[in-house]
């Protein structure tokens, strides 16, 4: 008799509430109210970094019971067409496994060689999970980890390209003081987590930006670290300036309000680019690049956004994921926190527009300092940029 | 791609170069650099698979480097044979570059299996020859510019030159490991034979005073049996340490012509008897000799070692082979596998080869075989290789092995050729029976004083007068005063003050023909080497009564 693999059964919740244990409870119970008694195998929580985590997570735990759970604070949430915004609360995905096998693998206070980290939880997970024709590797990591690339490189080295890699990086509304990831009841500080999906079909992972290029290519000829040194020769600070006309001596604050409307798109040999947002002025005129610098020798230009632009690539991303995958049922979307901050008050839009695209297929994420999606080459980070993969 | 105006491109190119350059010029361990060059490139390149794979050649490439094969032990190797698209860019110097996947058969196994659909292959040039091929794979339909492969090719000549660079390096310090280990090895072997020579005498003494004891008894006493016990426990220690000094080639006797063949039929015959039921034995021995200098005794014993272990790898039924020929010395070099440092210059050389149709060696078990102590048998043992290696090198020759799991091993040994006229066979002479028969004043010079205490013991028990000195000076003194009366010198060789050597001089000056006996703990070569004169009759520490009295009466004869 032919085997018929078995579909996911996926459900959301979420919770606005005060009391941490009782938000996670309730959002996790919601979500297992889909599930049609069946038990979940894997829960997931994006939250607010204001709860008391543990307190949070004993209450999803109270729900769960011994499904695996893992999550990370966020800059907003992706609930099913929801946002929840800076402090709204906890989101939460509940499924079975269906034909899906999970494995994770986490650490916490991860210092120095980031690669290896990488490696080392792609590898425990990818063993946790098992052997599988095609998989993917979701990964959720701490945004001030540093250089995040080298942690996705490391997770690449052990999957190669037949795996989707896809995630985000855990966020505290934008403060930029201490996020967390979370595995099981674990609240983890300064660390990353892999949760490795096998499965018997291929997975895809799927980017969409919305930015369109306002300047001409300019070439990186000195970085370090996560700061481009020079464009072209000279300090990096002082071209992107020039290029958008803007004076010198802007504070960090009214700096990161022209910026995070015009980050550098890393130029592709198809001629898309893959975008690095510019957040700060370094002491010695170069720009610090949130999560991955852009390599000397590679090719940036300013883009521009509009908020239109940005939100219209939402069908895009989800036609994207869903096309030629009519047993998916449920769509994991990654954005960027940065996005939210541009839309403003259209920022609700963009998870509405979600969830109208995918239908009956519910959406659920975060809003990221950081997105994970590896497209082309060992480059595997972006930023304000929405992603998705469907399971 | 947008349009880039062309100057801006020449940049970007010479920017890309640049950084690849700086990685490769940046000092670190190669595969630091190599991984962050291919790094660089899968970034730079937006290339999905990089690798770096050896020169063609082999039919299956394994990478040195790569970013972006998983890790997955089902992953099919590159090809790297004659019709292999890493061997077109090898031959034509020069990328080769595959549009579509689907249009190029040749494309690898494990391209296909990760969904590359675009690639290009570029030769990775050294100073003189290909040192690799570096590929890079999308899985996407975008096809490498031919500008792009151009440029490729100008990195992966400096991938080239550096790996060119960085294999010279590894060489330079192979060599220099080696020859430190060469020191060594050398270092121990001296402080092991000096522990042997000092065992020896050590032992020679025991040997001289359970020897004397047992001839103060009658037969018959209770405490001969004892006695036995005891000087069969010497003798078997005195094998112990004759092995460490085989191992490190200072083993066995001078060395004299003799017929390979003869003593390897002799070697087998004593261990035919021991051969399991189920284990053949063929042998291949020309009729005609094949003359070498050796110890016939050493070299018996490592035939019966080569053999013993060629049956110990036996589960059950086999075969061992025993061949000998002969082969010119650049046949020998070519040889794999013999001692790293053997560098044969002969003219030719005898070649003994013991194959056998056991269990075979892996490569690890393969590397270690002539380690002494290394085994893959049973607790105990792993000394019989060790010590055959030795006794090669003492002889000038070496042993290589060939072997692979399931598949049994070949040894083959090589031992120069001598002109030598083949020898006449010799008659085993009948042991004399023990008695007082000795007559004259003995001289026993010795530094050990119990080693010299056991031969007065000794000599007195043959009948002989007995003077003793602790050194060359004090038995010069007495020589000189009574030399007229010394019937013969039992003389020590390593001594304090003057040594053994100088004393033999001193006494030859003084009465030239004076029988002289030279006992050591190192081995007869060792202890002979460079001598000139009427050579002394050598005896090895420890030695029992019938072999001192069979030095003494060789020494005495008329010369």
């Amino acid at each position: 008799m032919e085997q018929v693999a078995k579909r996911v059964r996926a459900g959301t919740g979420l919770s606005g509430g005060q009391d941490a244990f009782e938000a996670g409870r309730a959002a996790t119970a919601a979500a297992l109210g889909a599930l049609g008694g069946e038990p979940a195998a894997l829960v997931l929580v994006f939250a607010t970094p204001r709860y008391d985590l543990p307190r949070l997570l004993a209450g999803v735990r109270a729900a769960a019971g011994g499904a695996l759970v893992v999550g990370c604070t966020g800059s907003g949430e992706i609930v099913a067409g929801r946002y929840l915004g800076f402090g709204g609360g906890v989101g939460v995905l509940a499924m079975t496994a269906g034909p899906y096998r999970f494995g994770a693998a986490s650490a916490g206070d991860l210092t120095g060689d980031l690669d290896r980290a990488g490696q080392a939880l792609a590898r425990a997970s990818r063993d946790a999970a098992g052997p599988s024709p095609h998989a993917a590797a979701l990964l959720l990591t701490d945004s001030l980890l540093g250089d995040l690339q080298q942690f996705a490189q490391g997770v690449y080295r052990v999957t190669g390209p037949k795996v989707a890699i896809v995630g985000g990086a855990a966020g505290d509304e934008q403060r930029f003081v201490l996020s967390s990831v979370f595995h099981g009841e674990a609240v983890l500080h300064k660390g990353a987590l892999v949760l490795w999906i096998a499965s018997d079909r291929p997975l895809r992972v799927v980017t969409r930006h919305g930015w369109e290029p306002v300047g001409p290519p300019l070439l990186v000829t000195r970085a370090e670290g996560t700061e481009v040194i020079e464009l072209g020769g000279r300090s990096a600070a002082a071209v992107y300036r020039e290029e958008l006309g803007l004076p010198e001596g802007l504070t960090p604050a009214e700096f990161w309000s022209h910026s995070m409307q015009h980050p550098f798109g890393l130029l592709q040999p198809d001629g898309t680019h893959i975008i690095r947002m510019a957040r700060a002025v370094t002491p010695r005129d170069g720009l610090t690049i949130q999560g991955c610098v852009p390599a000397v020798g590679s090719a940036v230009q300013v883009m521009r956004g509009s908020t239109g632009g940005l939100l219209d690539v939402t069908d895009g991303v989800v036609g994207a994921a869903l096309e030629g995958r009519p047993e998916a049922s449920v769509l994991l979307t990654f954005s960027c926190a940065a996005r939210a901050m541009l839309l403003g008050p259209r920022a609700v839009e963009e998870p509405s527009r979600l969830q109208a695209a995918a239908g009956a297929v519910p959406t659920f994420g975060f809003y990221c300092c950081g997105e994970f999606a590896r497209t082309s080459g060992v480059l595997a980070t972006h930023n304000a940029t929405l992603t998705a993969v469907a399971l | 791609m947008p349009p880039v105006a062309d100057y801006q491109t020449a940049i970007r190119d010479s920017t890309r170069l640049t950084r690849i350059f700086t990685i490769l010029s940046e000092p670190a361990p190669l595969e630091a650099l190599l991984d962050r060059v291919l790094l660089a490139l899968s970034e730079l390149f937006a290339a999905d698979v990089v690798a770096l794979l050896r020169a063609p050649g082999a039919e299956a490439l394994p990478p040195v480097w790569a970013i972006g094969l998983p890790e997955d032990p089902t992953l099919p190797p590159f090809a790297g044979g004659p019709g292999s698209l890493a061997a077109a860019a090898a031959r034509a110097l020069a990328p080769v570059v595959v549009a579509r996947a689907d249009d190029e058969p040749r494309l690898d196994a494990p391209l296909r299996a990760l969904g590359v659909e675009t690639a290009v292959f570029l030769p990775a040039l050294g100073s003189r020859e290909v040192q690799g091929v570096l590929v890079l794979g999308r899985c996407r339909p975008l096809p490498f510019a031919r500008a792009d492969a151009d440029l490729l090719t100008a990195m992966a000549h400096r991938v080239g030159l550096a790996l060119e660079r960085a294999r010279a390096e590894e060489e330079r310090q192979r060599l220099a490991s080696r020859l430190l280990q060469a020191q060594k090895a050398e270092s121990l072997g001296r402080m092991a034979g000096a522990i042997a020579h000092r065992f020896n005498n050590l032992l020679g003494a025991a040997m001289g005073s359970l020897e004397v004891a047992a001839a103060d008894l009658p037969r018959q006493h209770p405490v001969q049996e004892e006695l036995g016990h005891a000087l069969q426990a010497v003798r078997e220690a005195a094998q112990v340490s004759g092995l460490m000094l085989a191992y490190l080639g200072q083993g066995g006797r001078a060395r004299e012509p003799l017929d390979l063949g003869a003593t390897c039929r002799e070697a087998l015959a004593a261990a035919t008897p021991s051969l399991p039921r189920a284990v053949r034995l063929v042998t291949c021995l020309p009729q005609a000799p094949l003359v070498i200098r050796g110890d016939a005794a050493s070299l018996r014993g490592l035939v019966a070692g080569l053999v013993a272990n060629a049956w110990e790898a036996i589960a059950g039924e086999g075969e061992i082979t025993v061949t000998l020929t002969t082969c010119d010395a650049a046949e020998a070099r070519a040889v794999p596998n013999h001692a790293p440092d053997w560098n044969p210059t002969a003219g030719a050389y005898a070649c003994l080869e013991v194959r056998d149709t056991g269990c075979g060696m892996d490569a690890a078990a393969l590397q270690n075989a002539f380690d002494p102590f290394f085994t893959t048998k049973f607790t105990g043992r792993g000394l019989g290789l060790a010590v055959a290696q030795g006794t090669a090198r003492a002889h000038e020759g070496t042993i290589a092995v060939e072997s692979e799991p399931g598949r049994g091993s070949r040894f083959r040994v090589f031992l120069p050729l001598s002109a030598d006229a083949p020898p006449a066979v010799r008659g085993v002479p009948a042991a004399a029976p023990r008695g007082a028969a000795g007559r004259g004043l003995a001289l026993v010079v010795d530094d050990e004083p119990s080693m010299r205490r056991a031969c007065e013991r000794l000599l007195r028990k043959m009948g002989y007068e007995v003077l003793t000195a602790a050194d060359g000076v004090e038995a010069l003194a007495l020589f000189e005063v009574r030399q007229a009366e010394v019937a013969f010198v039992l003389l020590d060789l390593t001594m304090p003050r003057m040594d053994g050597r100088q004393a033999l001089a001193a006494i030859r000056a003084l009465r030239p023909g004076t029988p002289v006996v030279l006992a050591s703990g190192y081995d007869e070569a060792h202890a002979l080497g460079g001598g000139s004169g009427r050579p002394p009759v050598f005896l090895k520490k420890p030695f029992s009564w019938e072999e001192l009295e069979a030095a003494i009466a060789r020494a005495s004869e008329p010369g």
